[in-house]
C-alpha cells in the first residue's frame, strides 16, 4: 500500500472511531435538546462530507450545498404533502432529484473556475430558494411544509443519521481509494494537465457535482423528516457558510476533517447561542486563521502532534 | 502511413497568424526536432495537435485518423501525449500518484500501473521522492515527473515542449538518455527545443518554423546551416 492510500485509510479508520464515540454519547446524554443538537450536527456532517468531495477533493468551490439540501427536503416534503408518498419512497426520490439537478448545474458551470464558479453556484442557490419561497400555492412559501416524521423516539433518528453517515463515509472511502480518487484530485490540481493525460475531465467533474448534490439531498430529506418542517430557510447562504466553516476548520481534503469540524462547529455554535449572535463572527475569524495559517485544519494539526509523538 | 501528419494547419489570433499553413509528417519511429525563434508558432502547433486549441483550417491525422477537433483527453487516449513548456504536474499529489493517474487514465489496471510507475521512478531517478507531493519537488524533478507521465503507457507519439529548459544538467542527461533509449526501441518523438546541441545530438531530422510557417525541414545538420534558418534566428543578412 503506498503512502497516499495509507493516509486515506488512516483517515477513514479515525473517522469510524470518531463516529463510534458519537454512537456512545446517548449513554451519557439523555437530554433531548442535546440529542437534537447532535442530530443536526450529523445533518451538517453529511453536507460537509458531500461538499468536501466537491471542493476539497475536486477543487470545485460550489456555494450551493445548502441549496441541494433544500431541494432534497422539498422533494420528499412535496411528495408527502401533495401525493401522500411515504418517506421510504420520498427519500430516494430526494436523492435522485438532487443528483439530477446537481448534474445539470455541474454541466452548466463546467468551464467556470474559482470565483466565477462560486458566484454562479451562489446565484443558482439563491434563485432556487426564492423560487421555492415564492411558489406559495405549491410549496406554501415561507410558511414551510409539514412533513411526516419517521419515528417517535429521538434516539431512533440519532442512530438513523449515524448509520447513514457511516454508509456515506464508507462509500467515499471506496471512491477515493479507486481510480476516481486519483482523477478527482488530478482535476483539482490541474485540469489541463489531467485532460492531456487522458482523464475525462467533463465526466469526472460532473460525477463529483452529482454525488455531492446527492449526498446533500439525502441529508436535507432526512432533516426534513426529522424536524417535520421543510422551509426555504434550509437553503440560506448562512447554512452554506456554516458548512464551509466546518470543512475548513476540520480539515479540507481529508476524510475525517469535515466530520469532526461539523460536530465542533455546530455544538459550539449552540453553546455560543446564549452569548448572543456572535457565532458567525467567531467562525469567520477561525476560517480566516485556518485558511491562512493551517491549510489542513484541525486534522492537519492533530496529525503533526501524532507524528511528533511517534518520531 | 505516417504516425502523425499535419496538413495545411493555420491558426490566427486576431490579426496575428500564429500558425500559417503548416504541413509536415512524422513517420513511425522518427525522432524529429522542432525549432524556431520565439513566437514562431511552435507551441501553438503543439496545442493544436494535442487538442488544446482548434485549428482554423487544416487537419491533424494520427495513424491516418483525423484528431483535430477532438478533446485533449480523447487525443491522449488515441496515443498522442505531450509535455508542457511550463511544467504541469498535480502539485498536491505524490509523485507516485501523478504517475498512477496517467497510467489509470490510459486504461492500466491498478497493479499494472503500480508496477510501471515503480519502473519509471527508478529509471528517472525519482525513487527517493516517490511519496513527496509533486509541488515539493525541484523544478527539474517536476519536469522529469511530467516526462514520466508521458511514458506510463508508451504513446504512439510523444510531443515534448522544451523538456530541457531550465533543468539541471544531470537531469537533462537522464531525460536525454531516456529519449535516446526509447527512440532506439522504436518510440516516435517530436521535440521542441532551443537547446541546439541537444537537438543536434538527438534528432536526425529537424523542422524549423518562423513567423508561423515551416521554413526548413530536412536533416538537422542541413537545417542548421541553411541560410534561411540562420537569418530567422539572427535576423538580417547572415554572413
Amino acid at each position: 500500500m503506498n503512502r497516499s492510500q495509507h493516509r486515506i485509510t488512516t483517515e477513514f479508520w479515525w473517522s469510524l472511531a470518531f463516529l463510534a464515540a458519537i454512537a456512545l454519547v446517548p449513554l451519557a446524554v439523555s437530554n433531548p435538546y442535546w440529542l437534537g443538537v447532535l442530530i443536526v450536527s450529523m445533518y451538517f456532517a453529511l453536507l460537509a462530507v458531500g461538499w468536501n468531495l466537491l471542493a476539497g477533493y475536486t477543487g470545485q468551490f460550489s456555494l450551493a450545498p445548502a441549496c441541494f439540501a433544500m431541494i432534497g427536503a422539498y422533494t420528499t416534503g412535496l411528495l408527502a404533502y401533495h401525493l401522500k408518498v411515504a418517506p421510504w419512497l420520498g427519500i430516494p426520490a430526494a436523492i435522485f432529484v438532487a443528483a439530477v439537478i446537481g448534474m445539470t448545474l455541474g454541466r452548466i458551470v463546467m468551464r467556470l473556475r474559482g470565483p466565477y464558479l462560486a458566484l454562479t453556484t451562489l446565484s443558482f442557490a439563491e434563485i432556487m430558494r426564492l423560487v421555492i419561497g415564492n411558489s406559495y400555492e405549491f410549496t406554501r412559501g415561507d410558511l414551510g411544509l409539514n412533513v411526516p416524521g419517521l419515528f417517535e423516539a429521538r434516539l431512533a433518528y440519532y442512530y438513523l443519521f449515524l448509520a447513514v453517515l457511516v454508509a456515506v463515509q464508507a462509500g467515499l472511502y471506496v471512491l477515493m481509494r479507486s481510480k476516481a480518487g486519483l482523477y478527482l484530485q488530478a482535476i483539482r490540481d490541474d485540469e489541463v494537465a489531467a485532460a492531456s493525460r487522458g482523464v475525462d475531465v467533463v465526466f469526472w467533474k460532473t460525477a463529483a457535482f452529482t454525488l455531492s448534490a446527492a449526498a446533500s439531498g439525502l441529508a436535507g430529506a432526512l432533516y426534513g423528516h426529522f424536524s417535520q418542517l421543510v422551509s426555504p430557510e434550509l437553503g440560506l447562504l448562512l447554512q452554506t457558510g456554516l458548512v464551509i466553516c466546518m470543512v475548513v476548520i476540520g480539515g479540507i481534503g481529508s476524510l475525517i476533517g469535515p466530520l469532526v469540524g461539523a460536530f465542533l462547529v455546530y455544538v459550539s455554535s449552540e453553546m455560543l447561542r446564549e452569548v448572543g449572535g456572535i457565532q458567525l463572527i467567531v467562525f469567520s475569524l477561525l476560517v480566516i486563521i485556518f485558511a491562512r495559517f493551517f491549510r489542513e485544519g484541525l486534522w492537519g494539526l492533530a496529525k503533526r502532534v501524532l507524528q511528533r509523538r511517534t518520531a | 502511413m505516417s504516425c502523425l501528419a499535419i496538413a495545411g494547419v493555420s491558426k490566427s489570433f486576431g490579426g496575428l497568424r500564429a500558425v500559417d499553413g503548416v504541413s509536415f509528417a512524422i513517420d513511425d519511429g522518427e525522432l524529429v526536432g522542432l525549432i524556431g525563434p520565439n513566437g514562431s508558432g511552435k507551441t501553438t502547433l503543439l496545442n493544436i495537435a494535442s487538442g488544446h486549441q482548434p485549428p482554423d483550417t487544416g487537419s491533424v491525422l494520427l495513424d491516418g485518423k483525423p484528431i483535430h477537433g477532438l478533446k485533449p483527453e480523447r487525443i491522449a487516449q488515441a496515443g498522442l501525449l505531450r509535455m508542457f513548456q511550463l511544467t504541469r504536474v498535480f502539485r498536491r499529489m505524490s509523485a507516485l500518484d501523478n504517475l498512477l493517474t496517467a497510467g489509470r487514465a490510459l486504461g492500466l489496471a491498478h497493479a499494472q500501473a503500480a508496477a510501471r510507475a515503480g519502473q519509471l521512478l527508478e529509471e528517472l531517478a525519482l525513487e527517493r521522492v516517490r511519496d513527496l507531493d509533486a509541488g515539493q519537488l525541484s523544478g527539474g524533478q517536476q519536469k522529469l515527473l511530467e516526462f514520466g507521465c508521458c511514458f506510463m503507457v508508451p504513446p504512439r507519439i510523444a510531443l515534448l515542449d522544451e523538456p530541457f529548459a531550465a533543468v539541471h544538467p544531470a537531469m537533462k542527461e537522464i531525460m536525454a538518455g531516456y529519449v535516446r533509449a526509447r527512440h532506439a526501441a522504436g518510440q516516435t518523438f517530436l521535440i521542441v527545443s532551443h537547446d541546439m546541441p541537444v537537438i543536434v545530438e538527438l534528432c536526425p531530422r529537424t523542422v524549423c518554423m518562423n513567423a508561423g510557417a515551416v521554413i526548413a525541414d530536412e536533416a538537422t545538420r542541413a537545417v542548421l546551416s541553411d541560410p534561411v534558418v540562420i537569418e530567422a534566428y539572427l535576423g538580417g543578412e547572415a554572413a
